[in-house]
């Protein structure tokens, strides 16, 4: 793993405990994640990863422990919620486009509202963004007249447009065909080259494996291992991550 | 769009020719049958307007996680939709002069259009309610993660997004109300329904003048609900078919 001596800390959760009803779907989480890093969050279904993931912006709030972004503390102050919305971006499984807004009104309607950017300039950032996707020229098309790996390309733009300092990513190429997946991860991989910080829950092995510094195993609402990519993959050390990826070499 | 409204306007402008053309007695009464219609779609207009909004906050009332406001948003559509119109207007009407101050009474026409407000207000609350209902949750998820506000996201969200599946039935409602603004006159308001029980009552020809009353009732439905439509085409972008 990097030297996290020399990295700044970003995201900083502490003992982050979550019910859902009856369910105890986060048990005491304490995690740090570092500038620049990239992060691959992996487990299986219902072992809290996603979960873990929402309560970073707050759609989901967590129970208990505490959660700092960039030094400002997350709670039910909307000052802080606004300012920590403001820089973590997030790309949802199911991409979310704003479905009566044109691709290019979804990339730029946050610059305008939120960082008060002029029109013409918030579009000429968002047409940038759309190139950089290979999607400048669907940009007066609606979300529902793209295919599903161009959406979420979209919507990468779209988070991008923020100019956030960590894009979370939760399960981005789950809802898409298998032969958009891999357009998505092209964008993906062109981005965690650039810097920016990224965690990215997901079943792509290959991705976590691939483009990650850091990987980190959920299951039953816990941090089982937190190694790099090479070591989970070699040497599992913990129980349920060898049957984890046992059933994961099967398939 | 425009070409709807224009045609509205222009057949409020200028129908008075063509009727005045027409024998007796309609012809004669060319100018209050146009006077009648004109008063009956500003009515129209203005207790809809005002009742699309009351429809907005009221849904959005019966929405709402704080109780008390749940409750009389509940209250207030139980109340409208279970009591007559027009017992409504006739109460709005009546009961004003002794519950508003001397400074805030209420026309003749004043009244008819909150009684009618407020009636069509309840029925688009649950339309408008329905249309935020099926905005689908990842919508709101992601204008929250992008850092909109509670404000924004209404405003820029939910509300274009519910008001495409709330139209057909607003639209609905407001054909209704073309013709529920006829009630009216009971109230003395001299709108269209009241012109020609007037003409009728004069000349003791209830069939040439109803039909021609009936005809231009027809003819506003026709331009409100064109309206409404090539509006709903506008909005109804971005949708699978």
């Amino acid at each position: 793993m990097t030297n996290q001596s020399t990295l700044k800390p970003l995201i900083e959760a502490r003992k982050v405990e979550k019910h859902f009803g009856a369910f105890h779907a986060l048990k005491g989480v304490t995690c740090t994640f570092y500038e620049g890093q990239v992060t691959a969050i992996i487990g299986p279904s219902g072992s809290g990863k996603s979960t873990f993931l929402r309560t970073l912006n707050r759609l989901e709030a967590h129970d208990s422990g505490t959660i700092r972004i960039d030094g400002i503390t997350l709670n039910d102050e909307l000052k802080n919620l606004d300012a920590i919305r403001r820089e973590v971006g997030m790309v949802f499984q199911n991409f979310n486009l704003f479905s009566h807004l044109t691709i290019l009104e979804n990339v730029s309607l946050a610059p305008i509202r939120v960082r008060k950017l002029a029109r013409a300039q918030a579009h000429a950032k968002a047409l940038a963004l759309l190139d950089r996707v290979g999607l400048k020229d669907q940009a007066h098309k609606y979300p529902v007249q793209l295919s599903g790996g161009q959406q979420q390309r979209v919507a990468i733009a779209r988070a991008l447009a923020m100019d956030p300092k960590v894009l979370l990513f939760d399960e981005p190429t789950s809802a898409l065909d298998p032969e958009m997946v891999n357009e998505v991860l092209a964008v993906m991989r062109e981005l965690a080259h650039t810097g920016i910080t990224m965690l990215v829950v997901t079943h792509e092995m290959g991705f976590a494996r691939e483009v990650a510094d850091r990987l980190i195993f959920f299951d039953y609402g816990a941090i089982l291992e937190d190694t790099t990519p090479a070591a989970f993959f070699n040497q599992p050390t913990h129980a349920r991550a060898k049957a984890f990826l046992s059933q994961v070499r099967s398939n | 769009m425009f070409a709807a409204m224009i045609g509205l306007l222009l057949f409020l402008w200028g129908m008075a020719i063509p009727l005045s053309w027409a024998p007796a007695p309609i012809g004669p009464a060319a100018l209050e049958f146009t006077q009648g219609a004109r008063t009956t779609v500003v009515l129209t207009i203005v207790s809809g307007v005002a009742g699309i909004v009351i429809g907005i906050l009221a849904g959005l009332g019966k929405l709402s996680s704080f109780v008390p406001l749940r409750w009389l948003c509940d209250f207030y559509v139980w109340l409208i939709r279970g009591t007559p119109l027009l017992l409504q207007i006739l109460f709005v009407w009546l009961a004003s002069p002794q519950l508003l101050p001397d400074a805030m009474q209420l026309s003749d026409f004043g009244c008819a259009a909150v009684a009618l407000a407020l009636n069509i207000g309840a029925y688009n609350t649950e339309c408008v309610r329905a249309g935020i209902l099926a905005v689908p949750h990842g919508q709101v998820e992601a204008a929250k993660a992008l850092g909109l506000s509670g404000f924004q996201r209404f405003m820029d969200i939910v509300l274009p997004q519910s008001m495409r599946v709330a139209l057909p039935a607003l639209a609905n409602n407001l054909a209704s109300l073309v013709k529920d603004s006829s009630l009216a006159y009971a109230i003395s308001v001299v709108e269209l329904t009241m012109i020609g029980y007037r003409v009728q009552a004069s000349s003791y020809q209830p069939i040439p003048v109803f039909l021609t009353t009936a005809i231009i009732y027809l003819i506003l439905t026709t331009a409100f609900t064109s309206l409404t439509s090539a509006l709903e085409t506008r909005l109804d972008v971005g949708r699978k078919r």
